[in-house]
């Protein structure tokens, strides 16, 4: 990547945009979010047959075999129209820890089905106790016979609500917050208890408990206690996709802005024509070109064969403390700009801030990656 | 020092922003190289690698202590006198970067005007 999305990234990039101009204005988002699952099942085939499902997945299982670049260039795209349905859940999250595991067989049956939109998938892997902590696992599985039994619960699954499978981590062996010992399971909806509620970016998550839960150990993702490691990459990716999607919304939320204060007008003349706003207009542009170079900066490394897993995990923790500063400063710089409307739930732009927020608050806020920066840089 | 978690968050505010301005930069050289002219995104990159300039130049002084007030320009009496008073001719003198080449504000004036159109 030099820098730029490639042709075939950006005519993808003009197909997504072309059909979410005719399926999915605001208007038409609403009433997706407001149904009862939140995300509309139609579309979801649609985007099958579109191809966008298979992106992600390597062609041995009939995937497209995109990279982490590819995934960016569809986010940033989802990002710009808030996106309902469940990319990050059920393509990066679900699918990509059965790409990567080391149980062949389990993908391939698996995967096809994500790819032709039969099967929404998710991953429940945060506990209540955990905050951001991807080792405090307190759900067990014990083995019993060639199966294994499930105690324990789940929190703010996202993608929960309208998921047909789940993986679900469990802990082996160790301790509560041991890296190692902990292990990936698929499980079927009906196995699991769960009760949802509405975010305020409009998604559906769940909260779920295991009771007694009975799984074969075919349904094992990756290799008995060796589940960590999976985890982290996987979220690595999740990390980049939500840095791509964030990039999306800064764009929107700052060309909403510009235009509005053209056409707001206060004592006699438009507020764009106030130095103040310009210049607060300006640092917001900032600091989303900052976030859009960051992004791409981060995108050629992570595809750089020589770069190192600690360099890795350095540029997205970089990537994502950025995101979450220069997110906040133009998330509140829209609400601020627009006046009062531009909390309210009739305008588009609280509900781009209120999913920026979000963003900020799942899998880890600003504080958090700036905290594991700073232990891999000075550590 | 590098212990120290408030200490490592100044350090990797500016850092992680560098970066950031470093990949702005090689944006910028990737178009220009493709047959584009620097347009106003060179005020941007006047803006931030000035701002970016003076916190560091700022952190230095505060990192070297007391020593950074040192008047002394030659004969230093020791490594912590002559550290301190290069920091402290750095963040002088770094305080002009804001202000010429056009000051950072006019640079805001630019970008309104050229790129967002206001």
């Amino acid at each position: 990547m030099n820098f730029e999305f490639n042709e075939e990234q950006k005519m993808l990039k003009e197909s997504m945009h072309r059909w979410f101009q005719d399926n999915y204005s605001f208007e038409q988002r609403r009433i997706i979010a407001d149904s009862e699952e939140g995300i509309s099942r139609e579309h979801w085939s649609t985007f099958a047959e579109l191809g966008w499902l298979s992106i992600p997945f390597s062609e041995d299982h009939g995937g497209f075999g995109g990279n982490v670049i590819d995934i960016a260039a569809m986010m940033e795209e989802f990002g710009k129209v808030l996106l309902l349905e469940p990319a990050i859940s059920s393509l990066i999250l679900f699918g990509g820890l059965l790409e990567s595991g080391s149980n062949k067989t389990l993908a391939a049956s698996t995967i096809p089905q994500i790819i032709d939109g039969s099967l929404l998938g998710s991953l429940a892997t945060y506990e209540p106790q955990a905050r951001y902590d991807l080792s405090d696992i307190a759900t067990t599985a014990n083995a019993d016979g060639d199966n294994y039994i499930l105690n324990g619960q789940k929190s703010i699954v996202l993608g929960g609500a309208h998921a047909d499978q789940f993986i679900v981590s469990a802990r082996t062996s160790g301790g509560q917050t041991d890296e190692a010992g902990i292990s990936l399971f698929v499980l079927n909806r009906d196995q699991v208890i769960i009760s949802t509620q509405r975010m305020m970016d409009g998604q559906v998550v769940a909260d779920i408990v295991l009771d007694s839960v009975k799984v074969p150990s075919a349904n094992l993702v990756s290799k008995v206690d060796a589940g960590y490691d999976l985890l982290v990459s996987t979220l690595q990716t999740a990390n980049v996709a939500l840095s791509a999607e964030s990039v999306g919304i800064m764009n929107v939320l700052n060309q909403t802005t510009i235009e509005y204060t053209k056409t707001r007008k206060q004592f006699g003349v438009p507020i764009s024509s106030f130095q103040v706003l310009q210049h607060r207009m300006v640092d917001t542009f900032m600091a989303c070109e900052q976030s859009k170079s960051m992004l791409y900066g981060t995108l050629c490394e992570l595809t750089d064969d020589t770069t190192t897993d600690h360099e890795r995990a350095m540029a997205v923790n970089a990537l994502r403390t950025l995101i979450a500063r220069n997110g906040k400063l133009i998330g509140d710089e829209a609400i601020q700009m627009h006046g009062g409307m531009g909390i309210t739930d009739e305008l588009d732009v609280g509900h781009y801030v209120k999913r920026l927020l979000m963003i900020n608050l799942i899998f880890g806020n600003g504080d958090f990656y700036q905290k594991r920066y700073n232990q891999l840089a000075y550590g | 020092m590098l212990n120290d978690p408030l200490y490592q968050k100044r350090l990797s505010d500016i850092e992680i922003e560098l970066k950031a301005l470093e990949y702005t930069e090689l944006r910028v050289i990737a178009s220009l190289s493709s047959g584009a002219t620097p347009g106003p995104e060179s005020s941007l990159l006047k803006i931030k690698g000035t701002e970016i300039q003076q916190l560091l130049q700022e952190l230095r002084m505060e990192t070297i202590g007391a020593h950074s007030g040192s008047l002394t320009q030659e004969d230093f009496s020791s490594e912590l006198q002559q550290f301190g008073s290069v920091a402290r001719q750095g963040y002088m003198y770094g305080r002009a970067a804001t202000i010429y080449g056009g000051s950072n504000e006019v640079q805001r004036n630019v970008i309104a005007k050229a790129v967002l159109g206001v």
